[in-house]
């Protein structure tokens, strides 16, 4: 038991931080990297959680196939991707809408207060377990929680720093202005998540009636996904092949689209103009002897 | 038994709701050029697998899982047209940063 949280803490602390780093490393290159880290730390979550089967296929899938497209576009859209700029060697440069990443980091943090308090009003009220395991010791999620957004803060406080002494007051107030009400919906959102993660959800206890698929324990994850797919969802099964069809057709018309020049292509007239005379030939070959082919 | 050793459905909806945050924040917020949006999309539908595959341990219900099948099949598609269109995008107009895609502002 001990040993499975530690491998849920270990896979999950490590999801975050390349999950973070996808969103805050100056190369692309670097970021699908991190995102290919992450799916594998996703996939041991998902082990740990009992679905062998889509972790192999999240591997499968995502890990062999999509991320490798986005390393094959970023590759091919290379320079100017990847080598933009000298503004590429500012650890800041991601923070170009600094005063929105002020407003919402500072939003979040704010929220994270509220919460906090929230949270610790209801737990003295009532002594739930689970709240009061979130809250329980010095290395809790809700720390990590808070360590997450002082950190977030630190960094635009920085880039605040950086970016306050080249613009007026003029154009910080129109911008803050500008964009204040989706600040406050996405922050809203995002901090609603987190109260209502905080207020824990709890399953009532008739909800073992409404199962729709419960687990057997006879057979294994796959087999009995396997019986459920080509059975009960079969029509599901049937308009993702579909879907994923749609997907290639969609794909390959839009990219070959601009270069007519280029591509290679059926040509209807030559194939339906051929004559017998121009593309038979009949050799009587004698036994024992080859035939020399004259193009 | 010291607590937080005790792993729950809860501690799973932490890193699914933090990594959705994440993604959220580098769709809102840090967002460069098209590709790096692509990819914080990706990150959000992982949280919401981690979602469904938390809820389908806790319940016992294979449903969750079959969900996340489908999800992982709409989101393979989705990111080949997505990157698909961003070629596309790239060979007309010759850049897929953010602050240069302004021609619906009119």
């Amino acid at each position: 038991m001990e040993l499975a949280a530690l491998a849920f803490y270990i896979f999950s602390f490590s999801l975050l931080l390349s999950a973070f780093f996808v969103v805050f490393s100056s190369n692309p290159v670097h970021s699908v990297f991190f995102l290919i880290l992450s799916f594998f730390n996703a996939s041991g979550l998902f082990i740990l959680a009992g679905a062998e089967f889509l972790a192999m296929v999240l591997v499968l899938v995502y890990v062999g196939a999509v991320a490798v497209l986005f390393l094959f576009v970023v590759m091919m859209l290379g320079g100017s991707v990847i080598n933009d700029d000298n503004e590429m060697h500012n650890i800041v440069y991601f923070f170009k809408n600094f005063i929105q990443l002020c407003i919402f980091s500072f939003l979040i943090f704010a929220f994270n207060i509220i919460s906090l308090y929230c949270a610790t009003w209801w737990m003295d009220i009532s002594f739930n377990d689970t709240i009061s395991k979130i809250f329980s010791f010095p290395f809790s999620w809700f720390d990590f929680y808070v360590c997450q957004s002082i950190v977030i803060s630190i960094v635009c406080i920085k880039s605040f720093m950086n970016k306050f002494f080249q613009m007026n007051l003029y154009t910080i107030i129109k911008n803050f202005l500008r964009t204040i009400p989706i600040h406050i919906v996405v922050s809203l959102l995002v901090c609603g998540e987190f109260l209502a993660l905080s207020f824990l959800w709890n399953s009532s206890v008739i909800v073992s009636e409404f199962l729709q698929e419960p687990l057997l324990d006879h057979i294994n994850n796959t087999e009995s996904l396997g019986m459920l797919i080509y059975t009960e969802y079969f029509y599901m099964f049937q308009i993702g092949g579909m879907i994923l069809l749609l997907a290639m057709i969609g794909a390959i018309s839009l990219t070959l689209h601009g270069k007519k020049s280029t591509a290679l292509r059926q040509s209807v007239i030559s194939q339906i103009s051929r004559r017998k005379e121009e593309s038979l030939q009949i050799n009587r070959i004698e036994i024992g002897k080859g035939v020399d082919i004259k193009s | 038994m010291i607590s937080f050793l005790t792993i729950t459905v809860v501690d799973y909806l932490m890193v699914s709701s933090i990594l959705f945050s994440i993604g959220i924040f580098g769709i809102i917020v840090a967002r460069r050029n098209i590709i790096n949006i692509l990819m914080s999309i990706e990150l959000l539908l992982l949280s919401v697998n981690i979602n469904f595959i938390a809820f389908s341990a806790h319940l016992n219900d294979l449903l969750g899982q079959i969900s996340v099948l489908f999800i992982l099949a709409i989101a393979a598609a989705e990111a080949a047209i997505g990157l698909a269109i961003l070629v596309v995008y790239y060979r007309n107009k010759g850049t897929i940063e953010i602050k240069d895609i302004s021609s619906l502002r009119g």
